[in-house]
């Protein structure tokens, strides 16, 4: 469907080659295919500390990545994702400490618990909008409760021996195909059927469910994936951090993070989550790299989101599509344009990004 | 004869501690209904789910501590300086970052919201340090039948009641209020009839930041101060909103009383730690059974739906 969009809209002038792999001619494509080899070239570039924040970047990415499927594609506002991530931490934690198992398994039983958790959660979709996103984040404060209580360890938390660490390296490449997993799975899910139901559910819940589409059949199924997702995330921090406790490990701020990282990048694009998270990440990396960072670091992050969120309201990934079609416009005026004559502005803008727009109405 | 006697002081003292808890209670709820009728004003008429609320609270009580300790004027002197200076901060806030974020997506804005309140905590923390803070005062308890009401919380609950009162009468009795219920039911509708509803907004941004300001000054005289106080109640203040539905002032009065009185019960006769999850398990079961809050649309000052898309 959108390859078929993208052939009819692509410039005439290209050559057959240009056409064949349409990889050459979105530029989004070549930046991710780009931050990928940037990825994969990071731990050989930077020193185990930059390692260790590129991790947690990481992290962020696939935390995002979930959200943005519930929250961004299927516009059904999550704030209890802490929730899985947290199953996912603990599952993880336990298996690695109760019942010894490889990091290996600690990672798919985190997904498992994370996939799981979302059959409890999927009550929620009784409440809509923003009833749903405060039924979530008290579900949420709610299984954090239970942690403290019956969880092991409790409120003192659980520490795992070093030797389940993921050594810097290693942990960074782990984490990597686990993004790549989750990146490949939102595209995915992008390009399906299911994707296209979802889309729907975005824009009119309503229209959506008229039209023949199983609306609580697909939230509770994307819920789903997107808590396997979450709790990878989940498992790949208490991995690295070796020491979890329901503070740490339930803390609403991961809700927050995934949110903040897909808005600042792009709601309900492909790759809006990945470029949130990574600037969402550099921007922690400067400020504590400021002299004496203290309190004041706090108040930078939200002057920096207010004035971000005031000045993007689509995300960086929209202006970036603005500045392109503004761009675009302007050279299509100046005549300079090798275009046909129906290939409007809008037409070169990445289709992750076109997508966005229109889910956003 | 002894075991009736044993039998009934035991009855008296649980009917004593029961009295206690209600008394707690209802102190708890004259702050969290100040807190969750700002939220809701602002969700009613514009939409938007504004987690800088509770700081807005927290900000308003420092500035009263620093009333009280600057000047070694009494505590009453601290509202008359916070609640006009939370007022021209929420029409800082309404200009700065509601009126332009007006035509965004709803996260977006709430996004904006959660910046404000990373900022105003930011900013506590610099001026006031993280130290807890309380202002000196001579704590008066008045005890009637073995019950204690600190003079705070008499205090607190007659400000509320006072509050909600001048609320009430602002919202049905005035033009402006009429604007602001129309405003709230069809803000297309509002503007058509030639209602102005920037006017309307700014003046409803201003009316529940400043009601919120009372909330920080009841937060002053009864607990301590930290740069997170209010941030910690936004989720009471959201379960609240909740039970009353999004949109009405009796909702969140009835809501608030619940509340307060619950978690008051469950931290006397279960345990403290159980106390705190009260406001999630409230939001979980009234959301299961009723998706659109306990209050129906009927008795809603505002129609709106309740969605997210603002």
């Amino acid at each position: 469907m959108r390859r078929a969009d993208s052939l009819l809209s692509a410039p005439h002038g290209l050559s057959s080659r240009a056409r064949k792999l349409p990889l050459i001619r979105d530029p989004s494509s070549l930046a991710l295919i780009a931050f990928g080899v940037l990825c994969l070239a990071f731990p050989l570039l930077a020193n185990a500390y930059l390692v260790g924040v590129a991790f947690n970047a990481l992290v962020l990415i696939i935390l995002a990545i979930s959200w943005n499927l519930i929250g961004g594609v299927a516009r059904q506002p999550s704030f209890g994702h802490a929730a899985f991530f947290g199953a996912g931490s603990y599952s993880a934690a336990c298996l690695l400490l109760y019942a010894h198992q490889s990091y290996v398994v600690a990672l798919i039983g985190a997904a498992i618990a994370g996939g799981l958790l979302a059959v409890p959660m999927s009550p929620s979709f009784r409440a809509r909008g923003v009833y749903f996103a405060i039924l979530t984040l008290a579900l949420a404060e709610t299984l954090d409760f239970i942690a403290t209580q019956r969880f092991p360890g409790g409120v003192s938390g659980l520490t795992l021996p070093v030797v389940f660490r993921l050594t810097s390296d290693k942990g960074y490449y782990i984490a990597l195909i686990i993004t790549a997993l989750a990146f490949a799975t939102s595209a995915l899910v992008a390009r399906s059927h299911f994707g296209l139901s979802l889309r729907a559910i975005g824009a009119d819940i309503g229209a959506a469910e008229a039209s023949g589409v199983p609306t609580l059949l697909c939230r509770t199924n994307v819920l789903v994936v997107s808590g396997v997702l979450a709790g990878v995330a989940g498992a790949l921090y208490s991995l690295q951090q070796t020491f979890i406790d329901p503070s740490i490990a339930f803390d609403p701020t991961w809700s927050i993070l995934a949110i903040l990282a897909c808005v600042l990048g792009g709601v309900g694009t492909l790759s809006g989550p990945l470029v949130g998270a990574v600037a969402w990440s550099l921007l922690n990396w400067c400020v504590g790299r400021l002299p004496n960072p203290g309190a004041y670091t706090i108040v930078i992050y939200g002057a920096a989101l207010t004035l971000l969120a005031i000045g993007l309201p689509t995300g960086i990934l929209g202006a970036i599509s603005r500045g392109l079609g503004l761009v675009r416009r302007l050279c299509g005026h100046s005549g300079t344009s090798q275009e046909g004559p129906f290939v409007d502005a809008s037409a070169t803008v990445p289709e992750s990004i076109k997508e966005g727009q229109g889910i956003r109405g | 004869m002894e075991d009736l006697k044993v039998h009934a002081s035991a009855r008296a003292v649980s009917m004593v501690e029961l009295a206690q808890t209600l008394v707690n209670g209802l102190s708890d709820a004259s702050i969290y209904v100040m807190l969750a009728v700002g939220l809701s004003l602002i969700f009613g008429v514009m939409g938007v789910i504004n987690f800088a609320q509770g700081d807005f609270m927290t900000l308003s009580a420092y500035v009263g501590y620093a009333v009280v300790t600057g000047f070694g004027v009494a505590t009453g002197f601290a509202l008359l300086v916070s609640v006009p200076a939370l007022a021209a901060a929420g029409a800082l806030f309404y200009f700065l970052v509601l009126r332009p974020t007006e035509s965004y997506p709803a996260d977006s804005r709430l996004l904006a919201t959660f910046g404000v309140a990373l900022f105003l905590e930011g900013i506590f923390q610099l001026v006031w340090t993280a130290t807890p803070l309380a202002v000196h005062q001579s704590v008066g308890v008045v005890a009637v039948a073995g019950v204690r009401i600190p003079d705070s919380s008499m205090v607190d609950f007659g400000v509320a009641a006072v509050s909600i009162s001048l609320l009430l009468l602002l919202l049905y009795q005035t033009s402006l209020g009429r604007s602001i219920r129309a405003a709230s039911q069809d803000p297309v509708g509002a503007e058509l009839i030639g209602i102005d509803t920037v006017r309307v907004k700014l003046y409803t941004t201003v009316v529940a930041i400043s009601f919120t300001s009372i909330g920080g000054f009841m937060a002053l005289t009864s607990s301590s101060l930290y740069p997170q106080l209010g941030f910690n109640l936004i989720l009471t203040g959201f379960a609240v909103v909740i039970m009353g539905g999004l949109g009405s002032v009796i909702g969140v009065v009835i809501g608030s009383l619940l509340l307060g009185v619950v978690t008051e019960l469950m931290s006397t006769y279960v345990a403290s730690a159980y106390a705190t999850v009260v406001p999630f398990v409230v939001i979980a079961l009234v959301l299961f059974i009723r998706p659109s809050g306990l209050i129906s649309q009927s008795v809603r000052y505002g129609g709106s739906d309740g969605g997210f898309g603002g």
